[in-house]
């Protein structure tokens, strides 16, 4: 039930494209981050249980747009689940779970030109979210205070963060109104990661 | 890919329709001489099935309605048209037109209102009847058959050989001909001819084997029971009716060979059906390994139940063991296998 290698996640892929394009579907994009993207990017090595979408991505005349408030097209959930049911993983092993982020925060700056775009044919491609960019996400999840502990294992463990790649991170989380509890949450989160430094500039 | 889709659908359509043939022969179908089998034939799913099947072989198509011209009183149009319906066994348009070709052979009203039930199914716009291996067909036809253009079906005039013979009533495999004969044409000559050759069961799982209604199949049951011919043992809190086989059996057919293996036809064709339509549906040309085994891992799902249902004793393995193409040489033997026992019958 779960993706054991980079490459067993970009054999799901592969067939779900060949299964749009057999079935005629509409082509899609997406812009995947997770267990996932940082598996087929090389960032770190884990297992993950399924491949995380931030948001279809459309690509018109005036560039790209992330339509993070479009669910996934039901008829291409059917096709993620019977990919599923063919190589053993949950039937949503593609889903929409992080959708929220991006209508909460927007993308970090610059996410779309960071991305590294993957074809699985001509009726599936997937951006795959940069390093930079994850960690904006994983720590945004290690903040939460409900979250698995598996966000920040990423981040200390696996991604190994530099200053300033989370100084970049918390820039992007308190550029907005944010509560004292959310602004305590990020600090715990950045104390963890051993950034003092980062700490002593966010306010109480 | 260790099997092409072709050499697969070709393989699995030439061990189907070879089935069919011989299963229509031990009925008196002109061809291969007359053939015994180890199992009882039920008319009405062999004929849904054939429907379909049989636009594939245009030969064992016009054969079938020889024998139809012959010994189309002993089918029951009725069940026939519940089992098409329930099953989606089949193919109305053609059984419409059938029916409609019938009713100018067949005075009875049977025929008729089998044509006019089917009528809503007829192809628009209208397509050849006959398909050839590749899935081809040819449509254009100066004398076409008005019976099937109005189901939207093009096919030359039939012309019968009038070779068919009558069903042989003393074949044990016919039964259900012989118990139809004894007792007319309905759910108790059905009901009948089951008991005769099985354990019994409960009215429910009669009446789902058969097609008919539940709650005529309990009142027929419940009146053999009181006539002293069915009896009644509880099985945990429900009620089995049975029959002494032995004794019926021989009243019926006569001390000769042994009684006949049951199968559950609904459930063999229901199962066959499944699988021949979604390997004519794959497109070849557009299907790679992983697609023709995604399929066909899905058509085995749908059809498992009813073919291991069946009494045929086929084995289908478990597909969850095999990932993706890794499922495709499975599929391959499973359905090999399957045409082996059919092969045998």
């Amino acid at each position: 039930m779960t993706f054991e290698s980079a490459e067993e996640i970009e054999g799901a892929l592969q067939r779900l494209g060949k299964r749009l394009l057999y079935e005629y579907a509409e082509p899609i994009s997406l812009v995947v981050c997770g267990g996932s993207a940082l598996n087929v990017l090389n960032i770190a090595r884990r297992t993950t249980r399924d491949v995380d979408v931030l948001a279809i991505v459309e690509q018109t005349e005036k560039g790209v747009q992330l339509l993070y408030d479009r669910p996934l097209p039901e008829d291409f959930c059917g096709f993620v689940a019977e990919v599923g049911r063919d190589l053993g993983l949950l039937e949503d092993w593609l889903n929409m779970g992080p959708q929220d982020v991006l209508q909460v925060y927007g993308a970090p700056e610059g996410m779309t030109n960071r991305w590294e775009r993957r074809e699985y044919g001509p009726s599936l491609t997937v951006f795959f979210v940069s390093r930079l960019d994850q960690i904006h996400f994983k720590l945004l999840a290690a903040a939460d205070p409900k979250a698995e502990r598996r966000h920040l294992e990423d981040l200390v463990q696996r991604i190994r963060p530099t200053v300033g790649e989370v100084r970049c991170a918390v820039g992007w989380l308190l550029g907005r109104e944010t509560s004292s509890w959310f602004r305590g949450n990020v600090r715990r989160a950045v104390e963890a990661l051993g950034y003092d430094d980062i700490n002593r500039n966010i306010p109480e | 890919m260790t099997t092409s889709i072709e050499t697969f659908r070709n393989e699995f359509t030439e061990g189907v329709l070879d089935f069919v043939w011989r299963q229509w022969s031990r009925l008196g179908v002109a061809g291969s001489g007359r053939q015994k089998g180890p199992w009882v034939v039920d008319p009405e799913p062999l004929l849904a099935f054939t429907t379909g099947v049989a636009r594939h072989d245009s030969r064992m198509f016009d054969e079938v309605l020889d024998w139809l011209e012959t010994n189309g009183q002993w089918i029951n149009t009725q069940r026939l048209s519940t089992v098409m319906r329930q099953d989606d066994v089949g193919d109305r348009a053609v059984a419409g037109a059938i029916a409609s070709w019938m009713t100018e052979r067949d005075k009875s009203m049977k025929w008729r209102g089998l044509a006019e039930r089917m009528v809503s199914a007829a192809r628009i716009p209208e397509e050849p009847l006959f398909r050839t291996a590749m899935g081809t067909s040819i449509s254009a036809f100066s004398n076409a058959d008005a019976h099937f253009r109005r189901y939207g079906l093009a096919r030359e005039m039939v012309k019968t050989r009038h070779m068919t013979q009558s069903v042989n009533m003393n074949e044990p495999a016919n039964i259900m001909f012989k118990s139809r004969a004894v007792f007319g044409i309905g759910i108790r000559a059905d009901v009948m001819a089951y008991m005769m050759v099985t354990e019994g069961a409960h009215p429910r799982d009669v009446a789902r084997t058969l097609g008919y209604n539940h709650m005529r199949v309990q009142d027929v049951l419940v009146g053999l029971a009181n006539a002293g011919v069915a009896l009644v043992r509880p099985v945990g809190r429900s009620k089995q009716y049975w029959i002494d086989r032995d004794k019926w059996y021989g009243v019926v057919m006569g001390e000769q060979a042994p009684a006949p293996r049951w199968v559950n036809w609904r459930a063999l064709t229901r199962g066959l059906n499944t699988i021949w339509r979604g390997a004519w549906v794959l497109d070849e040309a557009r299907a790679d390994e992983y697609i023709f085994s995604s399929k066909m891992r899905s058509v085995m799902q749908a059809a498992r139940n009813d073919l291991l249902g069946s009494g045929m004793g086929f084995a289908i393995e478990d597909d969850k063991g095999y990932k993706a193409e890794a499922y495709l040489p499975v599929f391959i033997r499973d359905t090999g296998a399957i045409l082996k026992i059919l092969a045998a019958g």
